[in-house]
């Protein structure tokens, strides 16, 4: 049923891309949607293809890394997993498709002269998309379908699962490039507005590929938390222990792989908006200061939601691991430091104040908490939040594990990666030091005098190698727990509390430095999280487990808090999806082609609440449908095969390798 | 080993110093800061923001282990269940009336209506109209055309066009700084620091250039169209907008706002945003 589905959704697809250059060929500039407002027609059909093309993008990453950790652990239950998600994938490819054929309909119907010029431009590459929905589909079912057929040719299998998830990425990546196209148009000349390059010169605009980073990496996210939100969905409804076992297990998996592709989604995002403005400026500050602005506060309550909801999970969680006694204690303090960073995080530098009150402050800024507004404010405390959710997961996977073996009796394998990695980082950051010190500051426009400002930065990342090469040596001395915590704390202290302070100086006198003081961020924090975690693997290596691992006993609301995350990252996908398109506002191709229509206003935060809302409420009725469709052929295979699913025989979450090496 | 205070007490007592902090400790802290003559309020938004995400924090460490919300919720079940003998029933019964008629005397200040203005969202930066985007200043790397102009009209024979573009940089900024301390310092003050002499007359205080939230953040072509249009000239959806930036565009022409432009990032010891180069 659900194969007949997606061929038919496929046939149709084909049918519209083979048919646009005919659909676009109409003397009208502008049609309305069944007398409906063009642009949010397009809208709501464009993001809810979007939520769906990030689960049939996400869910596969999952899937396939799932079936690999299951193929080397030899464990049937992470193969378990995999199939079962992979059930969900088949369903949610239809509703892709589907929705696909009719965004692609309704554009060529409602803005034909603008899709002309759009099929001008990337028809040949639009070919090639349906080329690769073919491959993608073919692949999928071949996955899906011989899944049991070839359980003994495993190998062969994951690299269908890898080949699926190739297809979905590049479709992405083509999808992309439209978009980003109509926000960064290459290839233009520039009198008549006539497109004269290549499609692959259209293809790789400006803002391609900081668009395909971060939608990647949400898609990850977002994959692992509806995975969550499934675990949480059938933990509640399970009537044994060990169903609830196994949904408990599922969830941890599922959190753990969200919080791998959230960690590095600030930055991502932080790349994304950087480029958005040296592409223009003006749309830069209509990003962050302008119409779009508060959006942003809406978008940093939804990101704090989803670290705070992945946090407190993992929090609850310690509570069914023996040994976590000896940790719970620091909880709190990770618990106050996260909430004070939010308080940054979500204080504007531009108030909502009555009159009184800006009599009151002097003005519209307050004199001080104005400055916990800034970027500069922002990034220091988005990266302490993300080293204190990094601390949370030490915790977590070393709370039922006594002390490993000494690192000096752990042979010479051990010693080599771990200088192999500590190795990496010295160059990595000492190439970037050495770049700093000798950067010529008229390469950022910059006058002679401003070089003064590239040595602090240069100086931190000289100091981290510094503390690299000490933390090592405590290491080979066993004294690596010593080593680790004093790493993290000067990593701590460079990015947040000196990097952080000294962005408001570069900020107001040598600004475009101001990106290379937040890759200077990002590549300490990158350091610190490689150098523990590959320290925290050699320090608990053969360590004793305290006791057994109880899955199956999470409290009720850690399983809210699952669904919960599910939501917020679905919401957070819908409003991003308005934040990018919004900001083109009246262009269709921003500068090129402007968007005449009666509809090309931008809506306010009340109407994009709405219509995000309303996309969101629907595509998880959908998802839930689709997690009934698959509940309901569990339950059937359950019954036929008489066996419970139970979770993996580690006792601990990070006791079986898979957990440990990112699972 | 039970604490001497139960987790329902220390909820409330660190609710209560974070309410403090907010309330007091920031004004006055603020105050010290900045010189002002008076404790600077925190703004009700805020505090609704730090207060719920105090409360945030209290709900995750209560709930996070069973152990925990028994602690907390017992002296609530105790309270509610009632039993006390003597003044703790006494009190028990008067909470039980304070309560609700606090919570009523909220709600009705929250809805009662009141001569007060509302609350507006404003936006920072509105969008530049198209025909601004792309503006750049003249005057900061002046091009051959209009040197070769300053040096006829200067009289400056055949010096090297680039000691004759460093001089006419030099010129319009000297020009600049008459024309803003002129025109803007009776408001933006002879610092960009936001205290001209009028600057007290105004609700909306002028805009502090040295802020690095403000000039700082934005292009030339933005404060040129700031300049040129004044309040008057912003979008529609800046409203409710409180400017009373006078439309320059009557008294100055192009060239001398380009001037002050310079002079005024000048005075302020700032930097333009310049358009940045892609990666």
């Amino acid at each position: 049923m659900r194969h007949r589905k997606g061929t038919i959704a496929l046939l149709a697809l084909t049918a519209v891309a083979l048919a646009f250059p005919a659909l676009a060929a109409s003397d009208e500039t502008y049609r309305t949607f069944l007398g409906y407002d063009s642009r949010i027609s397009i809208w709501i059909i464009a993001e809810l293809h979007l939520m769906f093309g990030a689960f049939v993008l996400g869910v596969p990453i999952f899937a396939v890394t799932i079936e690999i950790i299951g193929w080397k652990t030899k464990d049937p239950r992470y193969d378990k997993l995999a199939y079962e998600f992979t059930q969900l994938l088949s369903g949610a490819f239809g509703f892709t498709a589907t929705l696909g054929g009719l965004l692609a309909f309704a554009l060529f119907g409602l803005y034909p002269k603008f899709m002309d010029y759009l099929a001008g431009v990337f028809h040949d590459v639009m070919y090639i998309y349906a080329l690769l929905f073919f491959v993608e589909s073919t692949t999928l079912y071949l996955y899906y379908y011989f899944w049991h057929k070839m359980a003994k040719q495993k190998g062969l299998h994951i690299l269908l699962g890898i080949l699926l998830n190739v297809c979905g990425t590049v479709i992405m990546m083509v999808a992309n490039s439209w978009a980003s196209f109509m926000m960064s148009p290459t290839g233009i000349e520039a009198e008549t507005g006539k497109f004269i390059g290549t499609a692959w010169q259209a293809m790789n605009n400006v803002l391609w590929h900081p668009l395909n980073l971060h939608r990647l990496l949400g898609n990850v996210a977002f994959g692992g938390f509806v995975c969550g939100a499934y675990a949480a969905i059938r933990y509640l409804g399970a009537k044994t222990q060990e169903e609830r076992a196994h949904y408990d297990w599922m969830g941890y998996i599922g959190n753990f792989c969200a919080v791998c592709g959230l960690i590095p989604l600030p930055f991502a995002g932080y790349y994304l908006g950087r480029e958005v403005y040296s592409n223009s400026a003006v749309m830069g500050n209509n990003m962050m200061g302008g119409a779009f602005s508060w959006t942003f506060i809406i978008q940093a309550i939804l990101i704090g939601g989803l670290f705070i909801g992945s946090n407190y999970y993992l929090w609850i969680g310690m509570h069914r691991i023996p040994g976590s006694e000896r940790y719970t204690k620091y909880i709190k303090f990770i618990d106050i430091i996260i909430i004070l960073c939010f308080a940054v995080w979500l204080t504007p530098h531009n108030l909502p104040l009555s009159a009184e009150e800006q009599i009151a402050v002097g003005g519209q800024y307050h004199p001080t908490l104005k400055y916990l507004g800034l970027m500069s404010g922002k990034n220091a405390v988005v990266n302490f939040i993300i080293l204190s959710t990094f601390l949370s997961f030490l915790l977590y996977r070393r709370a039922n594990l006594g002390p490993g073996i000494p690192f000096s009796r752990q042979g010479g394998k051990s010693r080599w990666i771990l200088l192999g990695v500590a190795g990496g980082l010295i160059l990595i950051m000492g190439y970037y030091a050495s770049y700093l010190l000798h950067l010529n500051p008229t390469e950022l426009d910059l006058s002679a005098d401003k070089e003064k400002y590239f040595k602090l930065p240069a100086i931190l990342l000289l100091i981290q190698i510094a503390a690299v090469v000490v933390t090592v040596i405590l290491t080979l001395k066993d004294r690596g727990k010593i080593g680790q915590m004093m790493y993290l704390g000067i990593t701590i202290v460079n990015i947040t509390f000196v990097l952080g302070v000294y962005g408001y100086i570069v900020m107001a006198v040598a600004n475009p430095f101001l990106r290379n003081v937040a890759v200077t961020q990002w590549m300490t924090m990158m350091s610190a999280l490689t150098l523990l975690t590959t320290l925290d693997v050699f320090l608990f290596k053969g360590a004793p487990q305290v006791g057994e691992m109880t899955w199956g006993k999470m409290p009720g609301r850690s399983q809210y808090t699952l669904i919960f995350l599910c939501v917020f990252i679905v919401m957070l996908i819908g409003l991003m999806g308005f934040i990018r398109s919004g900001l083109r506002e009246n262009w269709h191709i921003y500068g090129v082609m402007q968007d005449g229509s009666a509809g090309s206003w931008t809506p306010d935060n009340a109407l994009m609440a709405k219509v995000v809302s309303a996309c969101g409420l629907i595509f998880l009725s959908a998802v839930s449908f689709l997690f009934w469709l698959t509940s309901a052929s569990a339950k059937k295979d359950h019954k036929s095969e008489g066996e419970p699913s139970l979770p993996p025989k580690a006792t601990h979450p990070t006791a079986g390798k898979a957990a440990r090496s990112g699972g | 080993m039970k604490r001497r205070i139960s987790l329902f007490g220390y909820s409330v007592i660190t609710l209560a110093i974070v309410f403090t902090i907010v309330k007091v400790v920031i004004p006055r802290v603020s105050m010290w800061i900045t010189h002002w003559p008076y404790p600077l309020v925190v703004p009700t938004t805020l505090t609704v923001i730090y207060m719920l995400l105090a409360m945030v924090g209290l709900a995750i460490y209560i709930s996070m282990s069973e152990q925990n919300m028994e602690e907390f919720l017992t002296p609530i079940r105790n309270f509610l269940r009632g039993g006390q003998p003597g003044v703790k029933g006494q009190a028990r019964l008067l909470a039980l009336v304070l309560i609700p008629g606090l919570a009523g005397w909220v709600a009705y200040e929250r809805v009662a209506p009141r001569i007060q203005s509302p609350t507006g969202i404003r936006i920072q930066h509105p969008t530049i109209p198209g025909q601004y985007e792309k503006l750049i200043n003249p005057y900061r790397e002046p091009e051959e055309g209009l040197v070769k102009e300053f040096m006829q009209k200067e009289g400056l024979g055949d010096i090297p066009v680039e000691k004759a573009r460093a001089m006419l940089v030099e010129a319009a900024m000297a020009e600049g700084r008459g024309l803003y301390q002129r025109n803007c310092r009776p408001c933006h003050g002879s610092k960009a620091d936001g205290n001209g002499p009028m600057a007290l007359g105004f609700r909306l205080k002028p805009a502090n250039f040295r802020d690095p939230g403000t000039i700082p953040t934005v292009v030339e072509a933005y404060v040129f169209w700031r300049i040129k249009e004044g309040g008057r000239g912003l979008p529609n959806e800046s409203t409710p907008w409180d400017s009373v930036m006078p439309r320059w565009k009557d008294e100055l022409t192009d060239d001398q706002i380009w001037k002050i432009i310079m002079a005024e990032y000048n005075t302020a010891d700032v930097e333009p945003r310049k358009p940045e180069k892609l990666e």
